[in-house]
């Protein structure tokens, strides 16, 4: 019973924390070149699709995605591992 | 004969005017209302309704042939209809069935001897609904117990069943079964009562339109007659109504209780609801920026898959032709244009107006590359053929190169 009630204080003091804390918001001027930049690379992308193989891009590129987080994953874990002396890697 | 027509077409809408006075059709819309609702049989008390049947000619004594002479000792008694009930048929608004439940007590002077004997019952079914729609019957004496509440061995070889007449506003039926009774059954039987009970239904009439009509039956010559208006107006129907209307009440006013606190603990929830979403609210503005990436890199990817077709692009850039600086706010705001569509804006390539001293070399022109595309089919197909083996060349390479940098 201690347990839930020191987890549950704890729990509630985290929450309080996060509403307390108030991030700037982002720059006007900045999420308006952002929007720009959208706008520009929908209007470039078009004339890429002309020549370039769109289907094929697309899919080459997820599974490019797909395999990089692959990866990191993989490092995130031996990571961990390696911490563990008991578990011999290096 | 026109003039005795009249007069019966006049009397009959006269008794069916008082007829619906004594039953409100309102009410019994309301029931039948109610019944659609949920499927109710209502019942009236047993023994509500009740005659004496009587013999015209000779009320204790009449002859008949027969091999017994039952009507000699049969002894008028009183018939009781057990039970009336109103059910649903079909759509409420139209049809509607009534059940009977009628009991013929009768008692037998006299042994039977040996012999088998046996009685003709025979009762026919007269009513005048003004539509009938439907017509339904079904009815048989099917019981026979003597006083000591044994079933007695009884058989009946015929059973007949005709229309004696049928019109628009008149229908007759009849049915008439003669019953044995064996004599191991009642061998010894000087004095018996036996209770005839035989149930029957007529369905599909109108609800607006209740037989009005007669059952009459016979027992060897022994009429019993039973006025079928009277059943239905004067008895049990504006009780049952009362009832129903009762039930129908408290049925609302439970479920008005029931809406009542449903309806308070909605309040409650959604109050509690209310706040815990203005929360999360507060929590998500003040902390957008942290998944603004997040956003950007979902809008980003759209855009380059989509392209200038992609549905959030055009959801957010419709009429947009481009962005400019603004020098004091330092913005880059859109260039808002009303003709111009950013869908087919993507693959067009503007050359701009030129002018030389006032001279006006040329026109704005707006070249559209996928024209090209379909003028030159077959550079395009060898184009793609080139550049999907190079990109799997790339990919290839690719996956080798994560292979070594994880693997070593």
């Amino acid at each position: 019973m201690v347990q839930f009630i020191i987890i549950g204080a704890i729990i509630a003091i985290i929450v309080a924390y996060l509403l307390v804390i108030t991030f700037p918001e982002l720059a006007p001027a900045v999420e308006s070149a952002l929007d720009a930049l959208i706008f520009y690379v929908g209007q470039a992308i078009d004339i890429v699709w002309i020549f370039v193989p769109k289907t094929i891009t697309i899919t080459l590129m997820s599974l490019a995605v797909a395999v990089e987080v692959v990866v990191l994953g993989y490092k995130f874990v031996m990571w961990i591992l390696r911490k563990i002396p008991t578990a011999g890697i290096s | 004969m026109i003039r005795f027509f009249s007069l019966f077409k006049s009397l009959y809408l006269r008794s069916g005017w008082i007829f619906f006075k004594c039953v409100s059709p309102l009410l019994m819309g309301a029931v039948l209302a109610l019944t659609a609702v949920q499927p109710l049989t209502v019942n009236a008390a047993a023994g509500e309704f009740s005659f004496r049947a009587f013999n015209e000619s000779d009320p204790v004594h009449s002859e008949s042939g027969g091999a017994v002479n039952l009507s000699e000792t049969y002894r008028p008694n009183q018939i009781t209809i057990d039970s009336v009930s109103v059910d649903q048929l079909g759509h409420v608004d139209y049809f509607y069935t009534m059940f009977f439940d009628i009991n013929v007590p009768i008692s037998i002077y006299g042994a039977l001897g040996g012999d088998s004997g046996y009685w003709d019952l025979r009762y026919s079914l007269l009513y005048t609904p003004s539509y009938v729609f439907n017509y339904e019957y079904k009815g048989f004496p099917y019981e026979i117990y003597n006083e000591s509440g044994i079933r007695v061995d009884v058989h009946t070889d015929q059973l007949n069943f005709r229309i004696t007449s049928s019109g628009e506003n008149r229908l007759t039926e009849e049915i008439s079964s003669r019953y044995y009774l064996s004599s191991s059954a009642n061998s010894n039987s000087y004095i018996s009562n036996y209770n005839i009970n035989f149930k029957f239904q007529v369905s599909g009439m109108s609800r607006n339109h209740y037989p009005t009509g007669y059952v009459t039956l016979n027992l060897n010559n022994m009429r019993i007659v039973k006025n079928f208006a009277r059943l239905v107006s004067a008895g049990n129907i504006p009780q049952l109504i009362k009832e129903v209307d009762k039930s129908i009440d408290e049925g609302n006013q439970a479920a008005a209780d029931r809406w009542e606190e449903d309806r308070f603990d909605a309040e409650e929830a959604g109050s509690d609801m209310t706040g815990f979403a203005s929360q999360l609210d507060n929590l998500k503005n003040t902390w957008s920026i942290l998944w603004y990436p997040i956003e950007f890199t979902n809008r980003f990817i759209q855009v380059f898959v989509g392209g200038t077709s992609a549905a959030a692009y055009q959801d957010e850039f419709a009429y947009i032709t481009g962005y400019t600086y603004n020098d004091e706010t330092g913005f880059l705001e859109p260039i808002m244009s009303r003709s111009v569509q950013p869908a087919s804006a993507g693959t067009g390539i503007t050359f701009p107006a030129f002018s030389l001293m006032g001279y006006q070399i040329w026109d704005s022109y707006t070249y559209d590359l996928s024209q090209v595309k379909d003028q030159l089919p077959v550079v395009f197909d060898a184009l793609y053929v080139i550049i999907s083996i190079l990109e799997m060349l790339w990919f290839v390479g690719y996956l080798r190169k994560k292979y070594e940098e994880v693997f070593g």
